[in-house]
């Protein structure tokens, strides 16, 4: 894991860093909004007697997700459940 | 009637053939009974499932459970207890007071009593059953064996031992008593009676009364013995005994004497009976008889003795006199013999150092011929030498300075090679920087790793070279290989880096996705600066870059550049270092250059 993400930070030019994260984002969006919205088609076509809700919930939840992959991307030092404290 | 309107109304609906069934079922079935919809709405409808109370008591139940768990719990995990501490209001004083009513020592001894109590109320509400039990039945139960409280049995158990220790020390007394029964003038009272040990008590009786009348006959004897005594005492007067002292040289006659005279003493004063005297009388004559007879074998003793001393002591001067006579002729023998190995050592001694000398002698003769030989050959070849110049007329000089103008020239012809070498070396130098440099301000990257290494070849065979050396190794190989951007290169991408470092410019620290979007949107609003603009933002340092690689001062653009902060840092970071690269070269061929020129200047 670490060869492969030294060998791409080498190939890339640094004034392309945030362009390729970017193009990460977007294709991260679109694929994972786009198993949301099929998963959703499914689910709602066969388990959920054909209501609307499934798709549009399913589709979120990618969309979300794919969010939260950007999210990471471009900010690293994001830590899920991280609470600021004071200092005592 | 009702139920066919029923029917037709429901017709009236779209029904599946299956609902339609039923409900035909339902209205076409002659139970009287059948409820009609307002009949049914009309009853009070019984709800399925339990009544409120018992749902509220098992509710109660259950949230008490709950509770208790989590109390118990949070006795257990300090995390647990700590996370509800923090969210619930008061638990933590709540859980406090649970604790003190938990450790309270005062809880325990009420529980103990409480349990105590409990046993106590048992054995009473036993013992009614049983005496009820009896009176009912006409019957007497014993009261059951049951083991004492502890108090009792405590007390019971100090009880036992103590009897037995009686017993055993009664049983040990008689056993020490019968030994002191054989000392005198125990009694036999003294004997502890006992009726185990008859016999040897009874010994013991007869022993003392026979030791007692022993006692009585010894003591009746001594007075007896008095009795005579005082009766000899108060006979006619006693006769003093007389002795001569014996005069003596011996002091075991005087001795002798001495003690006579004492016993003598001694009688006189107690007196004696009329043997004892005359007795006395006989020894002291027989005394003096010894004593007499002493003297005589003394006065022989010496005379004797005399006799054999004089013998002895001439047979003693015999044997000295004549080893006197045979040590004299020794001595004289010795002396001669030493008398003649000292005249012949004397006369070694003189010869040996005779030799010596000689010796000495004839070596400094010889050292003083050969001083006197070379000499005479130093004479001759100065002559000699003065001869043959005077001959020569001074042919001898001529050729001294025609080898000297030789070597002048030898040396010349080497200084006009040096002189040579040094300048095709230089030359060469000129050359290879002279490349370098062409491939340096070349219009694009080209790769200049062949001049460097025949720069390096060259620095090599040069002396004086450090500093050439030096910075020819400073460049290193990937540089070389790969070439440095040039100017126009560099400035073309600086266009596209800039505009990156323009969209990056308003994200905050640790800023997400949002956060870059709107910096993408929001960049766009902004004016671009150009020129040598003062200020510290993002804009003000990429217009100061630009105006610096404008004006071909790479140097100062890199520095500017190098003022950018987070996410323009990143960004312009491998530009940064292109152009750093670039200018490394260019200053170390610049170094390069002022040396050639250094050489070529000292060279002349």
């Amino acid at each position: 894991m670490s060869a492969t993400n030294n060998t791409k930070a080498a190939a890339i030019p640094s004034e392309d860093i945030l362009s390729r994260k970017w193009d990460e984002c977007l294709s991260n969006v679109i694929v994972k909004s786009g198993i949301g919205l099929s998963v959703g088609i499914v689910a709602s076509a066969l388990v959920f007697k054909k209501r609307s809700w499934p798709i549009s919930v399913s589709t979120g939840l990618g969309l979300g997700y794919a969010l939260s992959q950007c999210e990471r991307d471009f900010n690293p030092t994001l830590v899920p459940v991280a609470k600021y404290q004071d200092k005592k | 009637m009702m139920n066919v309107n029923r029917l037709a109304l429901a017709g009236s609906k779209h029904l599946r053939p299956s609902q339609y069934r039923v409900m035909a079922q339902r209205f076409n079935s002659t139970n009287a009974q059948k409820l009609t919809a307002a009949e049914a709405a009309a009853r009070p409808v019984v709800k399925s499932g339990l009544r409120f109370r018992t749902k509220a008591f098992i509710t109660l139940t259950l949230i008490g459970a709950g509770a208790a768990g989590v109390v118990k719990h949070s006795f257990d995990d300090e995390q647990f207890r700590a996370l509800l501490e923090d969210n619930i209001p008061h638990y933590a004083h709540s859980l406090d007071k649970l604790e003190q009513l938990r450790d309270n020592e005062d809880v325990e001894k009420v529980i103990a009593g409480a349990t105590l109590v409990g046993g106590k109320i048992v054995d009473l509400s036993k013992t009614g059953y049983r005496t009820a039990s009896d009176l009912i039945n006409g019957t007497t139960t014993p009261a059951p064996e049951k083991p004492t409280a502890s108090v009792s049995s405590s007390a019971s158990q100090l009880e036992q031992p103590k009897p037995a220790v009686a017993a055993a020390r009664a049983e040990y007394i008689p056993s020490v008593t019968p030994a002191p029964a054989f000392l005198p003038g125990a009694g036999p009272g003294k004997n502890a009676s006992h009726v185990e040990k008859p016999k040897i008590v009874e010994k013991a009786a007869k022993k003392v009364e026979e030791v007692k009348e022993k006692a009585v006959e010894i003591k009746e004897n001594i007075q007896e013995k008095i009795a005579e005594m005082k009766e000899e005492a108060s006979a006619p007067p006693k006769k003093l005994i007389k002795i001569a002292p014996i005069e003596s040289e011996e002091p075991v006659m005087s001795s002798l004497n001495a003690t006579l005279a004492q016993l003598v003493h001694i009688l006189n004063e107690n007196g004696i009976p009329e043997q004892g005297h005359e007795v006395f009388e006989k020894a002291n004559e027989e005394l003096k008889h010894l004593n007499e007879r002493v003297e005589a074998l003394k006065v022989e003793g010496e005379a004797q003795a005399a006799t054999v001393m004089a013998e002895l002591t001439e047979k003693y001067k015999r044997i000295v006199d004549e080893k006197e006579t045979h040590h004299e002729g020794h001595i004289s023998q010795l002396k001669r013999e030493l008398a003649d190995a000292f005249e012949q050592e004397k006369k070694d001694a003189i010869e040996r150092e005779l030799k010596i000398q000689q010796e000495i002698l004839r070596e400094e003769q010889k050292q003083e011929l050969i001083k006197y030989a070379m000499d005479m050959q130093r004479r001759w070849v100065r002559e000699v030498k003065v001869r043959v110049e005077n001959e020569r007329g001074g042919r001898l000089a001529r050729l001294d300075q025609i080898n000297l103008r030789l070597k002048t020239l030898e040396r010349q012809g080497v200084d006009n090679a040096d002189f040579l070498d040094q300048s095709s070396r230089t030359h060469q130098l000129w050359c290879g920087v002279k490349a370098l440099e062409k491939a340096y301000e070349a219009g694009e990257r080209l790769p200049f790793d062949r001049e460097l290494a025949r720069l390096k070849r060259l620095a090599e065979t040069e002396k004086d070279a450090e500093v050439l050396k030096v910075v020819l190794a400073a460049v290193p190989e990937s540089v070389a290989a790969q070439g440095v951007d040039s100017v126009p290169e560099l400035m073309d991408r600086f266009e596209y880096v800039a505009d990156k470092v323009r969209q990056a410019s308003l994200v905050p620290e640790n800023g997400g996705v949002l956060a870059h979007g709107m910096s993408v949107v929001l960049s766009k609003l902004m004016f671009k600066k150009h020129g040598l603009v003062p200020g510290n933002d993002v804009e003000a340092i990429l217009a100061r870059t630009e105006h610096y690689l404008v004006e071909n001062d790479l140097e100062q653009a890199v520095r500017e550049l190098n003022q950018l902060k987070g996410w323009g840092k990143r960004l312009a970071k491998d530009w940064i270092v292109a152009a750093r690269r670039r200018v490394e070269v260019g200053q170390a061929i610049d170094v390069i250059n002022t040396h050639a020129n250094l050489v070529s200047l000292t060279l002349a």
